[in-house]
């Protein structure tokens, strides 16, 4: 956890540094605040080095230790660039330092701008800065205490006018046109002095508790200090290469647009008969309040922009509200995850491409979150079953309804009841959006099956869980055809279940309200069970040490005897009959 | 396309008219249809509008005309439709439950389906709870057609005098539109790849949720269809388990046709050597499945 602790985030600034293997001879000006520390690391590195914009008390110490400065403060930067660009003159930048100053200076952005003017003059030269990280676990922890602990050169500092996250970091920077290339993070599981509150002692019950969730969220809850390397760029990059949007039409956005729910519906595209079904339910839904991402997993050509065509035929009051994404790569989750990311809603519900639902099931997931916002809502689903066949008279690529809808899972959520196993389809319940993108609460790639069931299981913990009790969609079951069910072995289904169960006893367990008795019940049910199996134990035993037990033991070994004879006739007797 | 609305929603009829919107714009663009034309009939009490363009969504629309008629009185499903009929010039009408949702190539498919000309009767495929009624998988034939999403040639309703108000009201009376047409020579087909979105739930056994009106015509339908189709054996068994039937509603039923048999008020039967009538346990039709199975 605790990531070569000795190192100061000035070590890790020259560390990022050198990673670059600047020339010998180029310059590094340094904006910060930490001028010998640095100066002093470098220098035998045979690094320039060049103090920009010093607090003009401290000049006359830097320039007596030998130290090059140009400029005084940062109050304004255009005139301290070009200070530094005239006092440069033909040197080489190997980069610059800009130290601590986003959470100190406040008008950090026209800092930013000049900056990143003067580091495309001097040939994209790369910046380094580093900001103490506020939502390290134990200033969340000490927040729940009623506490906000700010020392000098702590985490929470009296001098500092922004605190930074790991993802508002990256905002700022953005913004003004840096993008990311490198990181050497400060990390220490615990800050400064002894620990005395139990909160904060990780091995505690609630220790624990906040531990998880924190390490949920993203992965900077130990960070102390974020040391990070960007250079300049033109505009944000985009995310990864591997998942194209395609929109169908005209919308709003900003927050007003924003619907209640994104559905996520997942296909490989193999299935275009089903698939148009699937949207068909959408399009007729009582509630028009969510958008639909079909999310495409592993297309062939040409499969994306037919899947468009079929979203483009319905009514654009529809259409308008459904985005086809590409998903390359990953496991049958992977979808999940970046259909989440590119989601508007709220809420969050799943739908694969062959199921179905009723007209109101968008309108009982709304009605569950009023009912109790943020917290999952469930719905019952029905199952069916279908059998693939050859195309019909009309060409209709086949399959064909077999059963009545069957109702296999209860009505009411029940949380202790889904621990044992899944009693939920995967559109059978919604959660919030925040869940999976803030608490990082996604489906889990490396499953081969049971993501939902894991999902879902994280969900009731953390959420809990509202139901609704409208029977509002159908799972196919493919009695003839391939589904999740027959195309894994029931060996990896075990041992994925197994795993599931392992990973969730590694974690604190969140109950809802009522469980306490619910538990109770079923401890007392067992408690009953095991007397009564005791007691009949008990009386068997006795029943084996009686007399008249052990005097009828001949009669016993005869019949059985006499009833071996009787089978070892039977199965003689075929071959007597006559043909 | 003609609907009959009753105590329908405009917010719904809307999402109902913009579905309708894309199949037959997309009908027109693949050249399955030259023209469409709208009519909505309403047997509610009062008009929900006065402009029968509030029925329909943002944007053009392919109608050569769009018809709003309220009825002024209820005239159930079958004689809103009848009176629909009337009204329209069409060579080929599409009949719609307002509870329905078209998919953007139901008319195409449809249409399709007439391409043999002995085809009069073309049924859409219910989603997502299927009809669970047979039909051929060579060539489509089925023994009737579900009213809920239709396609029909005007001959067939030329020739049928379309459905049977004096018998039906709301239920049944597409089973027996659909056998006096098949009398007529013309062939009902059931088409999977028109699909339909139809408003049907499940109760909390996983079963359908029929509404009381539903029930009730459909209990009146369980006599009038067997008696009609010369099965008036079938009809007293019918009438006989409906009168010591524990249920109010089916023993008032009851009485009311006892009086019109006692008062020779029943139809004249017709089908007398079987050729398109079936009554397969209580069904219309050999089914594939049952909804009330165990």
């Amino acid at each position: 956890m605790t990531d070569r602790p000795s190192l100061s985030p000035t070590d890790r600034v020259v560390e990022l540094l050198c990673r670059r293997r600047p020339p010998q001879g180029s310059v590094v000006v340094d904006l910060g605040r930490n001028h010998e520390e640095v100066h002093d690391a470098l220098v035998p590195l045979g690094l320039g080095y060049l103090a920009a914009g010093p607090a003009a008390t401290e000049i006359p110490r830097l320039v007596r230790g030998g130290i090059e400065v140009v400029g005084e403060g940062l109050a304004t930067p255009r005139a301290l660039f070009t200070a530094v660009r005239s006092c440069l003159g033909e040197r080489p930048v190997a980069g610059v330092v800009l130290g601590d100053a986003p959470s100190r200076v406040l008008a950090i952005g026209s800092v930013l701008d000049a900056l990143r003017a003067f580091c495309i003059e001097v040939g994209n030269a790369p910046i380094v800065a580093h900001v103490a990280n506020v939502t390290h676990l134990d200033v969340a922890a000490t927040l729940l205490l009623g506490r906000w602990d700010a020392v000098p050169g702590g985490i929470v500092s009296p001098d500092q006018v922004r605190q930074f996250s790991d993802r508002s970091l990256h905002t700022l920077m953005a913004q003004h046109g840096f993008s990311q290339m490198g990181a050497a993070d400060v990390r220490h599981a615990r800050l400064d002095g002894p620990c005395e509150d139990v909160p904060l002692e990780r091995t505690t019950s609630i220790g624990m508790q906040l531990s998880a969730l924190r390490q949920m969220a993203d992965s900077a809850a130990f960070v102390t200090h974020f040391v990070r390397m960007y250079e300049p760029v033109q505009k944000e990059p985009s995310r990864a290469a591997s998942v194209v949007v395609h929109d169908n039409g005209e919308r709003v956005d900003g927050p007003a647009a924003r619907p209640f729910l994104s559905v996520l519906l997942r296909t490989q595209g193999k299935r275009p008969g089903t698939l148009q079904e699937s949207l068909l339910c959408l399009a007729a839904q009582s509630c028009d309040d969510f958008e639909v991402l079909v999310l495409l997993h592993n297309g062939t050509d040409g499969t994306a922009s037919s899947l468009s065509e079929m979203v483009g035929e319905f009514h654009p009051s529809f259409a308008q509200r459904v985005r086809v994404v590409e998903v390359y790569g990953g496991g049958r989750s992977r979808p999940l995850n970046e259909g989440a990311l590119v989601a508007r809603g709220r809420y969050l519900a799943m739908l694969d491409d062959d199921d179905l639902v009723f007209a109101h099931w968008v309108e009982s997931f709304r009605e569950g979150a009023e009912q109790r916002p943020l917290h999952m809502v469930r719905v019952p689903i029905a199952t069916q079953q279908v059998a693939e066949r050859p195309a019909a008279w009309d060409g209709h690529q086949g399959y064909e309804v077999v059963g009545r809808p069957r109702l296999l899972y209860p009505l009411q959520f029940d949380h202790l009841d889904h621990i044992l196993d899944n009693r939920t389809p995967n559109n059978g319940y919604a959660v919030p959006r925040s869940f999976v993108v803030d608490l990082g609460q996604g489906w889990d790639e490396s499953l081969p099956v049971l993501e939902d069931w894991d999902h879902l299981l994280r969900a009731a913990s953390m959420c809990g869980v509202v139901s609704v009790p409208n029977v509002t969609g159908l799972v196919r079951s493919w009695t003839v055809g391939e589904d999740s069910k027959s195309a894994h072995s029931a060996q990896v289904w075990e041992r994925t279940r197994r795993r599931i169960v392992e990973r969730n006893d590694q974690r604190p367990l969140v109950l809802d309200l009522g469980s306490f008795s619910k538990i109770r019940e079923l401890g007392g049910r067992l408690d009953r069970t095991d007397g009564a199996l005791h007691d009949a134990y008990h009386r068997i035993h006795l029943m084996h040490d009686s007399t008249s037990w052990r005097l009828t033991r001949p009669i016993r070994v005869a019949s059985r005897g006499a009833r071996a004879i009787r089978r070892r006739l039977r199965r003689r007797r075929p071959t007597d009959a006559p043909n | 396309m003609q609907t009959v609305l009753f105590h329908n929603a405009r917010d719904d009829v809307v999402r109902f008219t913009s579905s309708v919107v894309a199949a037959c714009e997309h009908a027109l663009d693949g050249g399955a249809v030259c023209a469409t034309e709208l009519a909505i009939g309403d047997s509610s009490e009062h008009p929900l509008s006065d402009r029968a363009e509030d029925f329909l969504p943002d944007g053009p629309h392919p109608f050569s005309s769009v018809d709003y008629l309220h009825f002024g009185e209820n005239l159930g499903s079958a004689g809103g439709h009848n009176r629909l009929f009337q009204e329209s010039r069409a060579d080929i009408v599409l009949v719609m439950n307002p509870d329905t949702y078209a998919s953007p190539r139901l008319v195409t498919e449809l249409v399709r389906g007439l391409a043999d000309s002995s085809v009069g009767v073309v049924e859409a495929r219910q989603l997502p709870l299927e009809h669970p009624k047979a039909h051929d998988p060579v060539t489509g034939d089925t023994s009737w057609a579900s009213g809920s999403c239709v396609l029909v040639r005007a001959e067939v309703v030329a020739a049928t005098n379309g459905f049977d108000t004096e018998l039906f009201f709301l239920h049944g009376d597409d089973v027996d539109f659909s056998w006096r047409a098949r009398l007529a020579g013309w062939r009902v087909v059931h088409r999977p790849s028109a699909r339909v979105f139809h408003d049907k739930r499940l109760d909390d056994n996983g079963g359908l949720r029929p509404s009381e009106r539903e029930l009730e015509f459909s209990a009146r339908a369980h006599v009038l269809l067997p008696w009609r189709y010369s099965r008036r054996d079938l009809a007293l068994a019918r009438l006989a388990a409906l009168e010591s039937s524990p249920e109010r509603y089916q023993r008032r039923i009851a009485a009311e046709l006892r009086a019109k048999i006692d008062a020779g008020d029943m139809p004249e039967p017709i089908d007398p050597d079987h050729r398109v009538a079936q009554f397969v346990g209580n069904e219309y039709a050999a089914h594939r499945f049952s909804y009330s199975d165990p």
